[in-house]
């Protein structure tokens, strides 16, 4: 009984001092310089719609409190239970909608053997222009042969919630289904984003397309197409996709952090006319490779990387262009092809090439388009009117960057960077101003903040979306069972072309 | 009718009797899963995971039955010391025969039968095997001995408040709840209360009892459908393993039907006394035992494959080559790990060929990667890190996430100074049982000095690691040598080694101008060898250009003469084994060549 007693005591307790509100330690030493935070969610610009940047003050130290001042309205004040930092989720937006265009301000305080310490303060800049609400991505381990747990995912940056839009888990937990079954390349319409589409590849597998609220599940491989449809371009407005069809390998490395080089050894690009469900070659050049596409915001062009270097020189030996094609809605026809980015000039592979008003940005390496696992890949950013081209030191590291997307308002880039660790990528986002200059980046926030750090798994193929996906997952596997819907071929066919599958393989 | 005094003594009988069985069922489930199978039980810990914080916990009681998941896999962690576990299990064994004696009110005169679910459990358990390689859920090792245990609880608890209003409409209800979180074992609960009241005279009690079969059938289609997403088999029999794992599935559910039949059948109304009770039940009670023993998988090169790979663990290379040895045909696992254990003692030059090098291939229903579990290990210690960590990964996603390959990807992080990856992994291991392994290595990431002092053999990994950014081709590991490996000296013997183990005698030649600048004279017994096999096929001049002994070279004449005077190879091989068994000649007669399944194609 008395045992009882005190457990129910010290719960009261504990309970009690729980409700306590956290204070600002009165003394206090200073030290004069910037506390170690994780992740680094200093001295950056963040948007009026984010979720609490929650974070671990990485310090010599049993407790720490985060005295949050805002320019205008109340300070916050938070901690006071370990080293991690949750900003309450009511309390933070209220304060971002209050301070738009102003400065918060972190004062961390640190406690060691009841001694209190001061760090010098660092600010964050919040600006009016708001992220897109959702981010796609793929979730997957950074080096595999054979498909493992993998899944697609969208993520509430304003909630900081993750929900998955579809995932293979269940298939590959039941022995009885356990065969290859691949997800991958999750995109939406810019103008329509409730019409997205994604891969289930494997036996019974397609391309799931949600257009105008009806989910089909397509093959996309017609003609004398050599593969599937592998990276897709929604045209911003009309319902058509590019696609680039490619046969991709993958070799393994004996040594260095990029342990992983896929490469393609051939590569077209078609179109998919939705409506008609028809695909019609767009380039199919022999011996040269064309992948990668992306539409200009007004739909007018498709830019996408070319390459006449051939796998047979090997991988380091891939170097890719980028150019464009002009694009004329009205009767499917297209212009003259461009030269956008002479990277080969340079001896080096400019790919991924995304517009945004004026601005491309793209990444540059020493060679291949495998951006994500090449720590060469860089950001690039080209003015599109004055041709003026720089390296965006502002965002990048010796680590690779890939995956950018812009925000429907062309105010923030996306991109995934290996930077932690060379290994796993992680979501960032840096703001871009009206002058075309980006700030430094900050990663992906979490309620827990070393969610990140629990996960062994890369983020993948990211994408901003400003809607949700509303088809569950039991409805994606009810369409999965359904007959398959072909795409028919609108272009001449080559007999001189194999086929393939869509999906990558490994290098022999 | 007996008098008091018969029923007195009968009772003390009785009672002597179950604490006799009791006591060596104990000590036999101890023994048998703590001593006989500790190797076994290891290696399934290894096969576990378990992570202390809130995504993983999420992850995993989010699934049909998922809580008594959660709760086996934490458990799991005691299998680290496999007689901690064994003790573990026979406890937990030996409460479910107590229950089953309790709640069936099993008779005197057959009280063996109360430990035949005990064993049918066990049974399963020790029949995981190869499974283990093929995503198959290795902490079912706790839950099904603790979730059998839960079912007898809640029916026990259900049994004696029977008599209370409503304790039916209690039991079902919480049976029902249950089942969210302990999976089918709930609902072998619910069926056993709803057999109960069925038998029983209660008012209502076709409503109670069809109550608690609708939901037997209703829940997992509600979870499976609406919940977990999944099948409804799965939403239904979780966590218990699919029947595409046969032989753990069918004893688990034996000893769930067994349950049921005794729900069902009043076993009391077979009570009586019996002169002979005492023999029969001890002679039922060894039988059983026997037929627990004997049912298990008890494969040779299994147990020797897990135990080399417990010794390896903690470099244990004597103990290493002596497993080895005492198999009769071993498995590509065996040589895998007997060749580290060779070169880690440097003696695969001279040792590497006396063995019998005929690979059994493993027989088994289940999906394991065409047999290349061991290819994490084998790559780490040939110095291919990225080799490793390529199929750790892989088997990371296939066979499950499990320590020992968590800890895998951290050793190949260190050994090439991926300092920050190593901290990734390490950190995630400080949230796991292997906190200890994880806090030792973590100042081993930055100060090299300090992490070879404490493991050597770690040193010799990163002695040798390649010195070119070439492509790992998905070849076994000889045509790695050829085709990436710098050439200095370990690098060269490991090369010609390669050659001789793929009997390319010809290019084994060409390399050995190679060989002989570093050998003089003093060329290895199995190079000599085969260097003789290639004069005697036709290239008599060769001898001249290397010093070749020439009893060796009288050796090896001797063998082939001996050869011609079998009929068939297999005569030949047998009979020549005790005398030219550790000779290269032997190998290269009837050895099988590396990668065996390729030549077949």
């Amino acid at each position: 009984m008395k045992c009882l007693k005190n457990i129910v005591l010290s719960w009261l307790a504990a309970f009690v001092l729980a409700g306590c509100s956290v204070s600002v330690p009165k003394d206090f030493e200073r030290e004069a310089r910037c506390p170690n935070v994780k992740p680094d969610y200093t001295a950056t610009v963040i948007p009026c719609n984010i979720a609490p940047l929650n974070f671990v003050v990485q310090e010599d130290g049993e407790v720490c409190v985060v005295e949050v001042l805002p320019q205008k309205g109340e300070p916050l004040v938070v901690g006071g239970d370990g080293m991690e930092v949750r900003i309450p989720k009511d309390e933070w937006r209220k304060m971002l909608q209050e301070n738009v265009g102003n400065e918060l301000k972190y004062n961390i305080y640190v406690s060691k053997d009841g001694k209190w310490k001061l760090f010098d303060s660092f600010v964050n800049k919040v600006v009016s222009d708001s992220i897109d609400k959702y981010l796609t991505y793929r979730l997957i381990e950074p080096s595999y042969m054979g498909t493992g747990e993998i899944g697609v995912y969208q993520y509430d940056l304003e909630e900081a919630e993750e929900k998955p839009i579809f995932t293979n888990h269940r298939y590959r937990k039941d022995p009885n289904i356990r065969s290859q079954k691949c997800v991958n390349c999750h995109t939406s319409q810019k103008n329509k984003p409730e019409n997205k589409m994604f891969y289930f590849r494997g036996p019974n597998g397609g391309l799931l397309l949600t257009y105008n609220g009806k989910t089909t599940k397509l093959n996309t491989k017609a003609g004398d197409m050599y593969a599937s449809t592998v990276y897709p371009a929604w045209h911003p407005s009309l319902p058509f996709i590019a696609f680039s069809s490619n046969e991709i390998w993958q070799a393994f490395m004996t040594k260095d952090k990029c342990k992983i080089e896929p490469y393609d050894a051939k590569s077209d690009l078609v179109l998919y006319d939705i409506e008609k469900n028809e695909i019609t070659s767009i380039q199919k050049t022999k011996g040269v490779q064309e992948t990668n596409p992306a539409w200009s915001p007004d739909g007018k062009y498709l830019y996408f990387n070319s390459s006449d270097s051939s796998i047979a020189k090997g991988v380091y030996q891939m170097k890719y262009d980028i150019k464009r094609i002009s694009f004329n809605p009205e009767d499917k026809s297209w212009g003259e092809v461009e030269m956008v980015y002479h990277a080969t000039k340079q001896d080096s592979s400019a790919t991924f090439a995304r517009v945004s008003g004026n601005y491309m940005v793209f990444c540059k390496c020493l060679y291949g388009t495998s951006i994500q696992t090449n720590k060469s890949s860089d950001l690039w950013l080209m003015n599109l009117e004055t041709k003026e081209c720089r390296s965006l030191t502002e965002i990048n590291s010796p680590e690779s960057e890939s995956y950018h997307d812009w925000s429907l308002n062309g105010r923030w880039i996306l991109f995934t960077s290996r930077r932690q660790d060379g290994n796993y990528a992680r979501p960032y986002f840096a703001y871009f101003d009206r002058d075309g200059k980006a700030y430094k980046p900050f990663v992906i926030p979490h309620e827990d903040p070393k969610h990140d750090d629990n996960l062994i798994k890369n983020y993948n193929v990211t994408e901003f979306s400003t809607s949700p996906v509303l088809v569950s997952q039991s409805e994606f596997e009810k369409v999965i069972s359904e007959p398959i819907v072909n795409a028919t071929y609108g272009s001449p066919i080559d007999e001189s072309f194999d086929g393939q599958s869509g999906a990558s393989q490994l290098s022999r | 009718m007996t008098n008091s005094k018969d029923k007195k003594t009968g009772f003390l009988q009785a009672d002597k009797l179950t604490w006799v069985l009791r006591g060596l069922f104990f000590v036999f489930a101890f023994v048998f899963l703590g001593v006989y199978n500790g190797d076994v039980l290891y290696k399934l810990h290894t096969y576990s995971f378990f992570l202390r914080n809130d995504v993983f916990a999420g992850e995993t009681i989010n699934q049909a039955g998922g809580l008594l998941v959660y709760v086996s896999q934490y458990l799991m962690q005691l299998f680290r010391y496999p007689l901690l576990g064994a003790l573990f299990l026979s406890l937990v064994l030996s409460l479910v025969e107590v229950l089953v004696t309790k709640c069936f009110n099993v008779p005197e005169r057959l009280r063996f039968l109360a430990f035949v679910p005990s064993c049918l459990i066990m049974l399963s358990l020790m029949s995981i095997g190869y499974a283990l390689y093929d995503n198959f859920d290795s902490s079912f090792l706790v839950s099904s001995a603790v979730g059998t245990l839960m079912a007898l609880a809640v029916y026990w608890l259900y049994r004696r408040f029977a008599e209370v209003k409503f304790s039916e409409y209690a039991a079902i209800v919480l049976c029902a709840a249950l089942f969210f979180g302990f999976g089918f074992y709930a609902l072998v609960a619910m069926l056993l209360v709803a057999a109960d009241v069925f038998r029983s005279s209660k008012v209502g009690r076709f409503v109670a009892t069809g109550l608690g079969v609708i939901l037997f059938f209703l829940l997992p289609y509600i979870t499976g459908t609406y919940v977990y997403n999944e099948r409804y088999l799965m939403a239904m029999f979780s966590p218990l393993p699919d029947l595409y794992f046969a032989p753990v599935f069918y004893p688990m559910a034996g000893a769930l039907v067994l349950l049921a039949i005794f729900g069902v059948v009043n076993l009391s109304k077979y009570d009586g006394s019996q002169p002979k009770q005492l023999h029969v039940n001890l002679c039922a009670f060894a039988a059983l035992v026997l037929c627990t023993f004997y049912f298990s998988f008890r494969d040779e090169c299994f147990r020797t494959e897990v135990k080399m790979q417990r010794q390896l663990e903690d470099f244990r290379w004597d103990d290493m080559l002596k497993a080895a040895n005492e198999v009769e045909r071993p498995t590509r696992g065996i040589l895998a790990y007997r060749a580290i254990a060779l070169a880690n003692k440097s003696s695969l030059v001279s040792e590497l060929f006396n063995y019998n090098y005929n690979p059994k291939e493993i027989e088994s229903p289940y999906d394991m990667l065409n047999n290349t579990v061991y290819y994490p290990d084998v790559y780490f210690f040939a110095s291919y890190p990225n080799a490793s960590l390529l199929w750790s990964m892989e088997f990371w996603v296939t066979t499950g996430r499990n320590y020992k390959l968590l800890k895998q990807m951290a050793l190949c992080a260190m050994v090439q100074d991926e300092s920050e990856l190593a901290l990734r992994y390490l950190n995630l291991l400080k949230q796991t049982c292997y906190n200890d392994w994880a806090e030792e290595m973590e100042p081993c990431v930055k100060d090299k000095q300090l992490f070879f002092s404490k493991y050597p053999a770690f040193k010799k990994v990163v002695d040798h690691l390649p010195m070119d950014r070439v492509q790992i081709s998905q070849f076994p590991l000889p045509q790695m040598y050829d085709k990436f490996s710098n050439l200095d000296a370990t690098n060269i013997e490991r090369r010609l080694l390669a050659r001789l183990y793929e009997k390319k005698l010809n290019v084994f030649v060409s390399e050995m101008q190679i060989g002989a600048k570093l050998y003089g004279s003093n060329i290895p017994p199995y190079m000599q060898e085969a260097l003789c096999i290639v004069a005697m096929n036709g290239n008599p001049t060769l001898l001249k250009n290397f010093t070749v002994y020439r009893p060796i070279a009288l050796r090896v004449n001797e063998f082939f003469s001996a050869i011609k005077r079998y009929r068939s190879k297999e005569e030949a091989a047998a009979g020549l084994k005790k005398q030219y068994g550790d000779m290269y000649c032997y190998y290269f007669a009837f050895g099988a060549p590396y990668p065996i399944s390729n030549e077949k194609k």
